[in-house]
């Protein structure tokens, strides 16, 4: 009785068994953590394993898909070629500005074709977004004196 | 009226005119993109959907380490793919994974809800990544109303100030020009000037050019006009001056404010958009 | 007029030594895939659905191109306008007086005061209104010729970046007094059209320059003379972009970068300009020639 209550209050008194892990012996752990992000680095620039199915189209969806491809084509040939009109008659129009300002009087004509070296767009001029900002417009400019 | 307008045409050849004006083309860009034609929508959809379908898989390795909640969570998000099993009929075709990806459909990433159980207060709103985008209208409230002095109106347009006559007419604001030796201002200059004279000087504007971009020419009176954006500020009418209304118009409500001669002289000189 | 002696009695006009007919033969090259049965579909266009290279382009709407078109094209044109300017002729080579024999067949005489011809400059019309073509992105690494691997960082910075796959670059030449051997990985490169382009733009332009501590913009001085505007960023400038920003823990390291801006400008003085109007601020004196 005795040694086997003994034996239990020793392994009450020792519960803990300490497994140390040992050193790992397979290959997995041979690279570095620096050449191992590096390899996880290159694999996600590469395509392997990563690339989809290619696409396989019916001869029908294949003539769909030239046929949408076409329009498409047409539409911005056509906006295009309304850009280009508009962008001719402009400048012709400039022309004949400056045209009738060079009869009308010389010194506006040398201030209005005066080199605009150095022009810059304010940069308050933003590229449009998708949807407003929340202060749609400053109003409360004042005039710089 | 028609022989008139001939007459002018013929006169601008010969004559050269004595009374010059600066007129200016003052001009609020678009806030927001353009609205897409139902076509350009379509396409752009179908073609977004091609690239989804094509695009490589997404690497979450990469952004996830190995073993981590954050990858756990992740993972939690999304959907999987079917997998093949032995003696099952696939309607769509047998499963092909790589990479916990179905190859023949697009991949549908999800990012993981951040766990917000402790708290729902702003700034951890802010931290979320997760939270719900809410968006502005592109549609104002000067939209609704249809306020025509607003410049907060038509976001997707470009717009135009408009100025109306005490005789009724609609035109862009147009300054005189002297000639006389002692008082001579270059166009853009005297087109500046003369908006702050009109419009209060709380207005912050660029002259795009010193070149004017046209020229009106009505008889004896030759308008040059002067492109220039608005970039802040506000134009107030003032009192006192020839004009007693002003609108900011897109293109298409200028061809109804002007009459069909004068526009057809500026069209191209507007942005369509 | 003095007679000069000649290695021949004959005229320049029938010499007969020199081949009238270039020798092209040798130069065509012919693409054997091309020839091959085995594999029809690489022969179609990257752009044909059928290609598997297809990659659809016009996916979204190009929100830059459009600001482009409907505001910055007809101001450019508007300020680069100049009345009746002419063509202003660049350099160009010279020929020999012919004072010598021995200028028979010698190479064509170089340019005064440049190496190279220079192109002519057109006035600006409604055909050739500058526009941004292309941004390219060189990303250097010089820590690459101790440290192989982090030329390839480099490279995935560049790929989050812009969302394109980067090219490698090498070292051109031995360089003794910086350890540099000739074909070292040095780092990345990667050019940028179209949407991805425009993205990156508003990127730099909304959410990156606006946070880099008191930056100043682009150098007025910047500028390659035929439209060209570079500048850099450096490592700490690109922790700001949001694909890094975001997973900060991924990039213990990050590298600067010289982005090039190629325009169809011909003078730098119209290609700042342009570049101005996609919102990029500029600092210091104009140069404007």
């Amino acid at each position: 009785m005795f040694p086997q209550s003994l034996r239990a209050k020793k392994s009450i008194s020792q519960p803990m068994v300490n497994f140390v892990r040992g050193k790992r012996t397979k290959s997995k752990g041979s690279l570095s953590p620096v050449a191992q992000r590096v390899v996880t680095q290159l694999s996600v620039m590469s395509a392997s394993r990563k690339q989809p199915k290619l696409l396989k189209l019916s001869r029908e969806d294949l003539i769909k898909h030239q046929m949408i491809q076409k329009c498409w084509s047409m539409h911005q040939e056509q906006l295009r070629t309304k850009r280009n009109d508009q962008l001719r008659n402009q400048y012709k129009s400039a022309h004949n500005a400056m045209d009738l300002l060079k009869q009308i009087d010389s010194e506006l004509y040398a201030a209005a074709n005066e080199s605009e070296a150095g022009k810059r767009f304010p940069t308050e001029l933003r590229i449009p977004t998708n949807y407003p900002p929340k202060k749609i417009w400053y109003y409360e400019y004042k005039k710089k004196e | 009226m028609s022989f008139l307008h001939l007459f002018r045409r013929g006169m601008a050849t010969t004559a050269i005119p004595q009374t010059v004006k600066t007129g200016l083309l003052l001009s609020r860009i678009p806030i927001v993109t353009q609205e897409l034609t139902t076509l350009e929508k379509q396409y752009y959809e179908y073609q977004s959907e091609l690239e989804r379908r094509l695009m490589w898989t997404f690497p979450q390795y990469f952004y996830f380490k190995r073993g981590t909640l954050a990858e756990r969570r992740f993972l939690a998000a999304q959907k999987g793919p079917i997998s093949k099993q032995p003696g099952v009929w696939f309607p769509k075709g047998v499963p092909d994974i790589k990479h916990n990806r179905e190859r023949s459909q697009k991949q549908d990433v999800r990012l993981a809800k951040e766990s917000v159980s402790s708290s729902s207060s702003d700034a951890m709103d802010a931290e979320d990544v997760s939270r719900p985008i809410v968006v502005n209208s592109r549609i104002t409230e000067a939209d609704r109303t249809g306020d025509l002095n607003s410049l907060e109106r038509k976001l997707s347009r470009t717009l135009y100030l408009l100025v109306k006559h005490t005789k009724g007419d609609w035109m862009f604001p147009a300054f005189p020009v002297s000639l006389e030796q002692g008082s001579k201002k270059p166009l853009h200059i005297t087109a500046e000037e003369g908006l702050r004279a009109l419009g209060g000087q709380n207005i912050n504007t660029w002259t795009v050019s010193n070149t004017p971009a046209g020229v009106l020419q009505n008889g004896d009176t030759a308008e040059f006009l002067i492109k220039s954006h608005i970039v802040a500020g506000k134009f107030e009418l003032q009192k006192g001056s020839e004009y007693d209304g002003y609108a900011w118009l897109t293109k298409d409500e200028i061809k109804d404010h002007l009459d069909e001669a004068h526009y057809k002289e500026v069209d191209f000189l507007l942005s369509d958009v | 007029m003095l007679w000069t002696r000649s290695f021949s009695s004959s005229s320049t006009c029938s010499k007969s030594a020199c081949s009238i007919i270039k020798p092209v033969h040798h130069l065509v090259k012919i693409d054997k895939t091309k020839l091959s049965p085995r594999f029809p579909e690489l022969k179609y266009e990257k752009n044909d659905i059928r290609s598997p290279a297809f990659r659809p382009t016009a996916t979204h709407q190009d929100r830059v191109r459009d600001h482009y078109n409907n505001t910055i094209q007809s101001d450019m044109l508007l300020i680069s306008y100049k009345h009746d300017a002419q063509v202003k002729k660049g350099l160009k080579n010279r020929e020999w007086d012919g004072s010598s024999p021995y200028h028979l067949n010698r190479q064509p005489r170089k340019p005064k005061g440049s190496d190279a011809q220079l192109p002519d400059i057109k006035p600006v019309k409604w055909h050739n209104i500058p526009e941004i073509e292309s941004i390219n992105i060189n990303c250097y690494v010089k820590e690459a010729k101790e440290n192989q691997l982090l030329a390839i960082t480099a490279a995935l910075q560049l790929q989050q970046i812009t969302g394109c796959k980067p090219r490698p670059i090498f070292a051109k030449t031995d360089v003794p007094t910086w350890k540099v051997r000739r074909g070292t990985h040095m780092g990345a490169k990667v050019e940028l059209k179209g949407r991805p382009m425009s993205q990156f733009l508003t990127t730099l332009t909304e959410i990156v320059l606006p946070r880099i501590r008191e930056y100043k913009g682009i150098k007025n001085k910047s500028g390659n003379r035929f439209g060209g505007i570079s500048f850099g960023l450096t490592p700490d400038d690109v922790k700001f972009f949001p694909e890094i920003d975001a997973s900060q823990d991924l990039w213990p390291k990050t590298f600067g970068m010289h982005i090039n801006i190629n325009t169809t400008a011909q003078t730098d003085v119209n290609a700042r300009t342009l570049v101005s109007g996609f919102a990029f601020p500029f600092f210091g004196p104009e140069k404007v020639k």
